[in-house]
């Protein structure tokens, strides 16, 4: 697949530039730059439910929890404690890592339909928590005047400054993504995901696969969380809310589990494509909703696998097939 | 006051119970988690009280109308769409009840500009003194809503053929297939049944409130996993008790205990629950692998 040996290698310093250069593209419209931005946050909450939905075959519905932790955290610790914000997106991202750590844990035992429907219920039981406890999450009103990233004395507080962060923060996901799913490890965690009791019988401890896979896949979201916090300034319960699950799971059903393009392709669909239509917030949903069931239904891969085997079909890999 | 509180849970708790038995119902028969089951809650409301405004229907029939529609509008979503999941794993299956779902609430919410409407009824609104309180008339509706469809339910269960087939679809999916039940119908049947279920409770429970909004699945389909749960899911009898506790609890909590973090209490149980009694009160040993089927 073309993107997949883009990405290794000296490939994904190409695929880093030519992406880096993508912020220049939009001529400094302002909306261009908001769109790509949300790109890139939403991105890499795509990789980070892709990450244990393919790996494992386990679908956390509730996942919008580990985004909401990561941005909390964030935020709180900006706004509260006043300490350098790279350390705060940090300590977001340590956070939500914990986070899947726990969940992790705690749902070793369960599959299927009581792993989705216990995160379900975790996040809205953190939802709560955010609303009612006033005096340290800011209750309804949220958490605001959240600073935005600055390196040295560089501040990234303008949208055009802000996408190469966000940028390079998708990158470093993918490459994270990359080498795990690569390694010995993430081998391992393909055949728990495939099935259990085969990869029992070879030895293979559920344990720490699955506590791990949900801890990065957390570690990843909650990153996605933070950059959220320190872009829009503001946080409130519903940023710990099922949208962001939504968003999630849609963006991997639309684009497609299983490749480094499926969760970018879906999450560009999501973000561009109500844009360009110029949709209202709930026509957006219904799309969404739709095409979440159309996918599901008529093409299972993905538009990105979809639209990479039409390629190919075509003859048009741009590829000379090599010898063996 | 104390009475008050007691039947007020009580009730809702029945409503809460008419909610889950549809949502048990679909796990039971076919291990799906319908989580789009709150959508025929909110559409059974919402088809009732179009009828009622756009048509003059009185409330009665319009009631039962929209149960039918209801119920065959879930049929039709599961023959056209879910179904062809079925051999698929549910975790499919359950993402595909929520896009659908959502994708027909924003659709409700574009419909009525978000803006929430007016569902009572005269009847619902008169109040009837019984023994030492004062119950309104809705609230008599609900509880009979609740009795005589959970008893409609438990007799199509144990005492038509059709329900001998869904038992048998849920104790062994392919073993059922091998003794001549037609999965695949009965898969749509249980949506529909599981819809009706659901759009009784919407006619009846939702009007509680006086007013319903798109969104009122939502609150509906989160009490209705806590009770699915708590009762255990695939049973009946347990979703009756488990619902009544809920409502019951409540009613209490609401009243003595009180505020915003009462929920949180329920999806702190539920959490626990799942962790160290995930069968729940009345529920079967659950695998603790996916079922393939």
């Amino acid at each position: 697949m073309k993107v997949a040996e883009i990405i290794k290698g000296r490939g994904m310093v190409v695929g880093l530039i030519l992406s880096l250069m993508l912020p220049l593209l939009g001529f400094g419209s302002l909306i261009y730059l908001h769109l790509l931005i949300l790109a890139c946050i939403y991105g890499i909450l795509a990789f980070s439910i892709e990450f244990p939905m393919t790996r494992l075959r386990a679908v956390p519905f509730g996942w919008g929890a580990a985004f909401g932790i990561g941005a909390y955290t964030s935020a709180l610790l900006a706004t509260e404690f006043g300490w350098p914000v790279i350390g705060c997106i940090l300590l977001g991202v340590l956070a939500s890592t914990l986070l899947g750590l726990v969940l992790g844990l705690i749902t070793m035992k369960m599959r299927g339909s009581y792993f989705a429907i216990f995160s379900m219920v975790l996040l809205l039981f953190l939802q709560i928590v955010c609303v009612s406890w006033d005096s340290v999450t800011g209750g309804p009103a949220g958490v605001t005047g959240i600073p935005p990233i600055s390196i040295g004395g560089l501040k990234l507080d303008t949208p055009f400054s802000f996408s190469f962060a966000g940028i390079l923060a998708v990158w470093l996901v993918i490459f994270v993504i990359r080498r795990l799913t690569d390694s010995p490890w993430g081998r391992a965690v393909k055949a728990v995901g495939r099935n259990e009791v085969l990869a029992q019988s070879l030895s293979i401890h559920i344990a720490p696969y699955w506590v791990g896979t949900l801890s990065v896949a957390a570690a990843m979201c909650g990153l996605s969380g933070a950059l959220y916090a320190h872009y829009f300034g503001a946080v409130g319960p519903t940023q710990m809310g099922l949208y962001y699950s939504l968003v999630a799971l849609a963006a991997v059903i639309i684009g497609g589990g299983g490749t480094v393009g499926g969760p970018i392709a879906g999450t560009l669909f999501w973000v561009f494509v109500p844009e360009m239509l110029r949709m209202s917030g709930e026509m957006r949903m219904v799309i969404m909703g739709l095409a979440m069931v159309a996918c599901m239904l008529f093409v299972r891969q993905g538009i990105w696998a979809l639209a990479v085997s039409g390629f190919k079909k075509l003859g048009l890999t741009g590829r000379v097939q090599s010898q063996a | 006051m104390f009475l008050d509180v007691l039947v007020t849970g009580f009730i809702t708790g029945a409503g809460y119970a008419l909610l889950a038995s549809g949502l048990t119902l679909i796990y039971g028969v076919l291990h799906i988690v319908n989580f789009g089951h709150g959508i025929f809650y909110t559409l059974g409301a919402y088809v009732a009280f179009y009828l009622m405004t756009g048509s003059g229907i009185p409330y009665p029939l319009a009631a039962v109308l929209s149960l039918i529609i209801v119920g065959l509008f879930s049929y039709l979503v599961s023959r056209s769409m879910l179904v062809k999941l079925m051999r698929e794993p549910p975790a499919l299956t359950m993402i595909l009840t929520w896009a659908i779902a959502i994708a027909i609430e924003e659709a409700l919410v574009l419909q009525t500009s978000g803006q929430p409407v007016q569902f009572s009824t005269e009847f619902g609104q008169t109040p009837f003194p019984v023994g030492g309180i004062v119950v309104s008339g809705q609230k008599l509706i609900t509880l009979g809503t609740s009795i005589l469809f959970t008893g409609m339910l438990y007799l199509l269960m144990k005492r038509t053929l059709l329900g001998k087939q869904l038992q048998a679809m849920a104790q062994d999916f392919e073993e059922a297939q091998l003794v001549g039940v037609n999965t695949k119908k009965m898969f749509n049947v249980t949506f529909a049944l599981g819809g009706i279920l659901a759009a009784a409770a919407g006619v009846s429970l939702a009007a509680l409130g006086g007013v319903i909004n798109p969104s009122i699945g939502h609150l509906g389909i989160f009490r209705a996993f806590i009770v699915v749960i708590l009762g255990g899911m695939g049973s009946m009898e347990g979703a009756l008790i488990a619902g009544i506790m809920v409502g019951l609890a409540e009613s209490f909590g609401g009243v003595y205990i009180s505020g915003a973090f009462k929920a949180g209490f329920g999806y702190l149980l539920v959490m626990v629950l799942l962790i160290f009694r995930p069968r729940g009160l009345l529920g079967e040993e659950m695998p603790t692998l996916e079922r393939e089927r």
